[in-house]
């Protein structure tokens, strides 16, 4: 038996904690989830990684590979089919039809790709720097050590699934024109797992010390601020420190979700909240970073 | 007191702690076959970029591994240190209050991570003398006895200098006087 749940028609951040929230709740022993994304007219980067973490999520509950009904729309199609979302869905959805062929250099900054190795951290590391330039410098107006750095970045957000999951994880990232948000370009690049969570990697190290307030938002509240980590050696959690505080050097956001929690560098030009518990529950990070055009003024 | 000297040149992206362990471990492994002073001079010239977990395996922990004890002084220089690893490596270092000798990819001395400023001082001055002794620094630094002591001290127990008697000798000295003494080198 299988359980419908609807995508939501504009599939982001805001969309990916209701089909969380249907996706789980229709999701027991028995029946395949299947996902009804036919209405989708507009999916960014961290709800596509969304459909392959709740799909992931549903197998891994069930033991049965959850369905998928693609989008109708014909560009809402051929961004999925450029962003290769079918090759890393193929490996958790049972899908009709065989994964369209990889499309040459598609516009993407990052195609979705599976992080299940260092090699893969490797390969996206080595492989974006050029994309990475097209667009942040060239396009975006960032300076060129930025490249370096957002590869930097890049290695540690997606070494983060391989250190503290222990599961698999994937990532992308794509430039748009946030016109009517910001009105300006943006790179967003989301980074997502389905493993233990920031309060469950955290735990064993810090659990005791918290006493009966270890929750969610203290674990992502000790890793995101205070640089924690589940590891003793003081040399380890640096890596959300540094992401965080490029992010803010470059008046970016970052937001990383974890358990039924949401912590958050809110920018001046954001309204979003910078700590938020009581979501539906979901394993693993998800992890949001914008980075916006340099306006002309700014010299960084 | 010559040290054999360890030579590691490397060309990869020196990304992931995976990576920077397995630079790290085949240091440490040329270091443990050695039976007296050795310096490990690891070039990072071709290193288009190092990350945060891959300075913190392969520069904090082989800066940790030398000033440890051990039976045979050890010591490690970083070259070809460019303005792009720059960051990673200096938060590595100062996070757990560590310092470590390094030249620049123009040949400059750099001292990264966490030193007093007296120390800093004499570290550069040895730098830029080669070696030197405690008499020479009070002159040239204008520091009291006491405080020249108490500083090489420090950046001898650190395995920032190396010393000979009652002389103090920098890395980069020691490596050059590898160098023209003989080809006591080891490829990695």
């Amino acid at each position: 038996m299988s359980r419908v749940v609807q995508v939501p028609s504009t599939l982001d951040e805001t969309a990916f904690e209701t089909l969380v929230r249907a996706a789980r709740a229709s999701v027991d022993d028995s029946s395949r989830l299947l996902l009804d994304a036919r209405s989708v007219s507009w999916v960014s980067p961290y709800g596509l990684l969304g459909l392959l973490a709740i799909g992931h999520d549903a197998r891994r509950r069930t033991g049965l590979a959850p369905l998928i009904e693609p989008p109708q729309a014909d560009d809402v199609r051929s961004y999925i089919d450029r962003m290769h979302f079918w090759q890393a869905a193929a490996e958790i959805f049972d899908l009709d039809a065989t994964p369209p062929k990889r499309h040459g250099e598609s516009d993407a900054l990052l195609e979705v790709t599976t992080i299940r190795s260092h090699e893969d951290v490797h390969r996206v590391v080595e492989g974006v720097r050029e994309k990475a330039q097209k667009i942040l410098h060239n396009r975006l107006g960032y300076p060129m050590p930025a490249v370096i750095h957002f590869s930097v970045m890049l290695s540690e957000v997606c070494q983060n699934i391989l250190e503290h999951a222990d599961s698999i994880g994937w990532v992308c990232a794509q430039r748009y024109h946030w016109r009517r948000r910001l009105g300006r370009e943006v790179v967003v690049l989301a980074v997502m797992d389905v493993g233990v969570g920031f309060e469950g990697s955290l735990a064993t190290e810090h659990e005791r010390r918290y006493g009966g307030s270890w929750s969610a938002s203290a674990a992502l509240e000790a890793a995101f601020l205070r640089g924690e980590s589940r590891f003793s050696d003081p040399g380890r959690g640096q890596g959300l420190q540094a992401i965080r505080k490029q992010v803010i050097r470059w008046d970016g956001a970052v937001r990383i979700r974890s358990g039924d929690a949401m912590i958050a560098h809110v920018p001046e030009w954001d309204d979003a909240e910078s700590l938020k518990s009581g979501l539906p529950d979901f394993p693993g990070a998800q992890v949001l970073i914008v980075l916006p055009q340099v306006q002309q003024e700014e010299t960084s | 007191m010559r040290p054999t000297i360890s030579h590691t040149e490397l060309f990869s992206y020196l990304v992931t702690r995976h990576t920077g362990r397995a630079v790290r471990t085949n240091i440490e492994e040329q270091l443990a076959t050695v039976d007296r002073a050795a310096l490990a001079v690891l070039d990072l010239r071709n290193v288009p970029l190092i990350d945060f977990s891959c300075a913190d395996e392969v520069v904090a922990k082989l800066v940790v591994f030398t000033s440890g004890a051990g039976p045979h002084p050890r010591f490690v220089l970083f070259r070809g240190v460019a303005e792009h690893h720059l960051e990673p490596i200096e938060s590595a270092l100062v996070r757990q209050g560590l310092a470590a000798a390094c030249e620049s990819d123009e040949g400059e001395p750099l001292l990264m991570g966490t030193l007093e400023p007296d120390a800093e001082h004499a570290w550069l001055e040895i730098w830029a003398l080669g070696h030197a002794v405690p008499e020479t620094l009070v002159e040239r630094l204008d520091l009291s006895r006491e405080i020249v002591y108490a500083v090489l001290a420090e950046l001898e127990s650190r395995a920032l200098v190396i010393r000979d008697g009652e002389d103090y000798v920098s890395l980069g000295r020691a490596l050059l006087d590898a160098a023209e003494g003989g080809p006591d080198r080891r490829g990695a």
